[in-house]
């Protein structure tokens, strides 16, 4: 390099430094505002992480209570639209989720990482976290928690009585099936490639409350499987979970050679289902279930 | 005292140098001479201390080299290798500068500007000073290795011990000036009573600047001994397997070798 | 240049001030070096300052106050929270990171005389990514005994001892008769980091939903979980590696020119060879263990430092730590104020910033 453009670089390096410390300077005086919260404890400014705290927060009438959510939450739509987004709800910023100012962080318990949770539990906000469950008892239990945390039991009793009530129908209904369906769940699927849920996912538990077999049973998790294989779990019916990224939907699927060859190809029984609906277990279960029940067993839908 | 007393080396069953003794004396050139593949590089190698003989010793001043390491070795003795392909763009100054940077060798920033400036000067390429060694032409490659090792000679701690300079091929890619200009500072050193050993392929050159030469071919020593003895007809036209004419008048001068007819029949050039 | 870099540069500085007078004058490493330490003490600034509660370093003295009386102001409490337990300790973490893995780039390049050589090369980021995989896909199940000993530890201590065995087992195949094979060493290192990626992909077809997002979180790399236990944690290494670092320019200056001239110039080669890669290995290790995979910083900065400076490591290396670290607190600065109260991950906005930047000097001025 020549001696010249040397001392230039080394120039521009010098002033781009000096404004360096110049914009941190002015960062702190404008970072300077109001940092005093009035900390009115009759109203409560909640924090949800997770979408079945946040359906469960807005069945007990604390919607307008919540001051920001989690990725996840999208329903109802106005808790994605018009509240303040922390990101992913395990990969929380520590520093992010103490800015919108909450006071209660409700958060589901898969919420991460651990670092960010322990900050938050050493915060002046109330840090409740609430129990992940997948089955009716779970979602009561969810339900009891947060109704606790928000002081309002009158409310969580009734909610609680309205959704067991909901399950116990939802089981009556079952049980009156009695040649169950053999069921895929496509979590995305694109030409060649279709990510099915296997046991222990979400898919299968809401397959289990709609008294379905999942079709994808012997595999474990969510994985991707070749068309091919699919012809071999000769699926009944097919649910497309819908508002994936990119991926065939229900009817280009239902086209695609191999999955013509199943019996829910044959039949044409393939469906875009949203994934928020279907596998929040919030208190929308059971109405997701009884959807499903409705879709798979046409004849049971007038016991409904 | 630098000294390979009846040293062999070989990589798994191949032998590259068989049974060869060499010494090195403070002041004395010693050149080596030969066709390619006899070993010329290797025995440098070893005498540098960079490989480990297979069988036999290479002793200085009657220690083990293996037992002096290689900051120790440092400050002992400077070598100028074929060829460096620096991956990185230092400055010519800098290269020459690394000659310094060896443990134990007590300097200030002066000193060392001093002591690089020197060297460049001596091997004339100050003007080339800041240039990127990369943009260098082989031959001032050479040079600049030459200045480094001329600097880590300079600065070597200890003055009372016999100081030796080793050179691969130090004028390979030079033009007939800088082979002299080369060849003048190699005597120059010698003179300030440092050992030398230089692998030269120009007989001629070995003739006029070495106190002694070393014939080598297939891994042995063929001959060795003053010019005016050791460069002579069997041995050089069965070495270089080419023969030569050998102008020994008047004869107490350098000899002077012509090459003849040529059969080739190993991987060599003969005489370049 | 006035001052030529002779000797140390800590040396020139005090030679350059005491003879001259204005900056103008300085050696370009010095003006570099002294350039990069200002850049640095602002982006330090700046991450302590810049943050989505918007609470300021004038908060510094009621935080202070809530550390040590036994205050019961809530606002008081909240700004010690951010300043000393979240700003802090990130802004600690992400000079270390930075610096560490900008350092370990800067070593790899000069030991591999490569200037494309990355510790992604030798195996070291992968088996660091492999370790800290298996810990988060096999917590549950096999390694519980692990993450349930060392709780939050697991996956720092998990990350580094990866990139410390895969180091080890690479020096043992290449090591031939004390001497390390560079060739070999590189060819096996590239097939080790094949060799856990393909076990990593494994382990990532194994798991379940919600650690597969573990897993995708933490191979974009994020300093969201900086706290003091993993400052104390790196402290040791950052320790290591600065005391280390001094004694290896030599040995690094020396190896660029070849290793038959570096040990002519009386290095230790084959130590200095096993010091430089151990100590790699341990920057490495420790960064990826506190924040995850962060490309970017190892190969680029000290290309930029090079462009600037030359290769001279006396530079090379304290300019690169000082600029790794500036680098990623300004991207870390950037990461999680721009979608605040979200964050973005810290090894996109670092692609973002710095590529076009780079490929803007390389354009300028031509490769090397």
């Amino acid at each position: 390099m020549s001696k010249n453009q040397t001392s230039r670089t080394a120039r521009a390096s010098w002033q781009a430094a000096t404004f360096v410390v110049a914009l941190a300077l002015a960062m702190l005086t404008i970072g300077h505002t109001s940092d005093a919260r009035a900390a009115d404890k009759s109203s409560l400014r909640i924090l949800s992480i997770g979408s079945d705290v946040t359906e469960i927060l807005y069945e007990l009438g604390f919607g307008d209570q919540i001051v920001a959510v989690d990725t996840t939450s999208q329903y109802p739509p106005e808790a994605l639209e018009n509240k303040p987004n922390v990101g992913y709800m395990r990969a929380l910023s520590p520093e992010g989720v103490l800015s919108v100012g909450a006071n209660l962080i409700l958060a589901s318990a898969g919420s991460g990482p651990p670092e960010t949770i322990r900050a938050l539990k050493a915060s002046s906000a109330r840090y409740v976290e609430v129990p992940a469950g997948k089955s009716a008892e779970g979602i009561l239990t969810k339900v009891e928690a947060i109704a606790a945390a928000v002081d309002a039991s009158d409310a969580g009793a009734r909610l609680k009585d309205k959704l067991a009530a909901e399950f116990k129908k939802l089981g009556q209904t079952a049980r009156t099936v009695t040649k169950k369906k053999k069921v895929l769940f496509v979590l995305n699927a694109t030409g060649g490639r279709i990510i099915v849920g296997g046991a222990g996912t979400s898919a299968d538990e809401i397959l289990r409350l709609a008294a379905a077999d999942n079709a994808a049973a012997n595999v474990t998790g969510f994985k991707p499987l070749t068309t091919e294989s699919v012809i071999a779990m000769a699926p009944d019916a097919i649910i497309v979970m819908k508002g994936g990224r990119g991926g065939l939907d229900a009817a280009e699927l239902g086209r695609v050679p191999a999955i013509r060859l199943t019996p829910a190809g044959k039949t044409g029984e393939l469906r875009d289902m949203s994934g928020v609906f279907l596998l929040g277990f919030g208190p929308r279960a059971p109405k997701a279930a009884a959807s499903l029940i409705a879709w798979l067993y046409p004849e049971r839908a007038g016991s409904q | 005292m630098l000294e390979a007393s009846n040293v062999s080396f070989a990589i798994g069953k191949t032998s590259l140098i068989e049974n060869v003794s060499a010494r090195l004396k403070p002041g004395a050139v010693v050149g080596v001479l030969g066709p390619n593949g006899a070993g010329k590089s290797t025995l440098l190698r070893l005498l540098s201390g960079e490989l480990v003989p297979t069988t036999g010793r290479v002793l200085l001043d009657g220690r083990d080299l293996s037992s002096i390491g290689s900051a120790g070795l440092a400050g002992r003795r400077a070598v100028v290798p074929q060829s460096t392909a620096l991956a990185f763009p230092f400055s010519v100054r800098e290269v020459v500068a690394l000659g310094v940077s060896v443990p134990n060798f007590a300097s200030t920033m002066d000193d060392v500007d001093t002591a690089v400036t020197a060297a460049l000067n001596r091997v004339e390429l100050s003007h080339l000073s800041h240039r990127r060694y990369t943009s260098l032409s082989g031959g001032e490659r050479q040079r600049a290795h030459l200045a480094r090792a001329l600097c880590q000679l300079d600065r070597m701690p200890n003055t009372s011990d016999a100081r030796f300079l080793l050179l691969d091929e130090p004028t390979a890619s030079l033009d007939l000036a800088h082979q002299l200009l080369v060849l003048d500072q190699v005597t120059h050193v010698a003179s300030s009573g440092v050992g030398v050993l230089a692998v030269l392929h120009d007989i001629n050159l070995a003739a006029r600047f070495c106190d002694e030469v070393i014939l080598m071919s297939n891994g042995r020593i063929t001959r060795s001994g003053a010019p005016n003895d050791a460069l002579r007809d069997p041995e050089l036209s069965d070495v270089y397997a080419c023969r030569v004419l050998t102008n020994t008048e008047p004869p107490n001068a350098a000899p002077y070798v012509l090459p003849q007819v040529c059969s080739l029949h190993r991987d060599g050039s003969g005489a370049s | 240049m006035a001052v030529d870099r002779g000797d140390m540069p800590r040396h020139a500085f005090a030679r350059a001030y005491l003879a001259r007078t204005t900056f103008k004058n300085w050696s370009v490493g010095a003006r570099l070096l002294i350039g990069s330490g200002v850049a640095l003490v602002a982006a330090a600034f700046a991450s302590l300052a810049i943050g989505p509660t918007g609470i300021s370093l004038f908060a510094i003295p009621q935080a202070i106050g809530a550390m040590f009386g036994n205050t019961d102001d809530v606002a008081a409490l909240q700004s010690r929270l951010v300043l000393f337990d979240l700003r802090l300790p990130r802004t600690l973490i992400g000079m270390f990171v930075g610096a560490a893995l900008a350092v370990a780039g800067a070593m790899m390049q000069g030991l591999f005389r490569n200037p494309l050589a990355d510790p992604g090369l030798v195996g070291v980021s992968a088996g660091a990514a492999l370790a800290a995989i298996a810990t988060i896909a096999l917590g549950d199940s096999l390694a519980a005994f692990w993450v349930n000993a060392l709780g939050i530890y697991a996956l720092p201590v998990s990350a580094f001892l990866g990139g410390i065995i895969t180091t080890t087992l690479l020096m043992i195949v290449a090591g031939h008769s004390g001497q390390l094979m560079m060739g070999t060493l590189l060819l096996a290192g590239i097939a080790f980091g094949a060799l856990a990626g393909a076990a990593s992909g494994l382990i990532a077809y194994a798991s379940d939903d919600r650690e597969l997002r573990d897993l995708t979180l933490w191979s974009m790399g994020s300093l969201t979980g900086s706290s003091w236990e993993k400052v104390a944690a790196v402290a040791p290494f950052a320790l290591i590696i600065g005391v280390a670092i001094p004694s290896l320019v030599r040995a690094l200056n020396g190896l660029l020119l070849g290793e038959a001239e570096a040990y002519h110039l009386g290095i230790d080669v084959p130590r200095a060879k096993l010091v430089i890669i151990a100590i790699t290995a341990a920057a490495v290790g420790a960064a990826v263990a506190v924040a995850g995979v962060i490309g970017f910083v190892g190969i680029v900065v000290p290309h930029f430092v090079r462009l600037i400076a030359g290769p001279d490591h006396r530079v090379l290396l304290p300019a690169t730590a000082l600029i790794g670290a500036t680098v990623i607190l300004a991207a870390d600065v950037v990461a999680r104020t721009i979608v605040a109260p979200s964050e973005l991950p810290i090894g996109i906005v670092m692609a973002i910033i710095g590529a076009p930047i780079f490929l803007h000097l390389v354009l300028r001025r031509g490769m090397l």
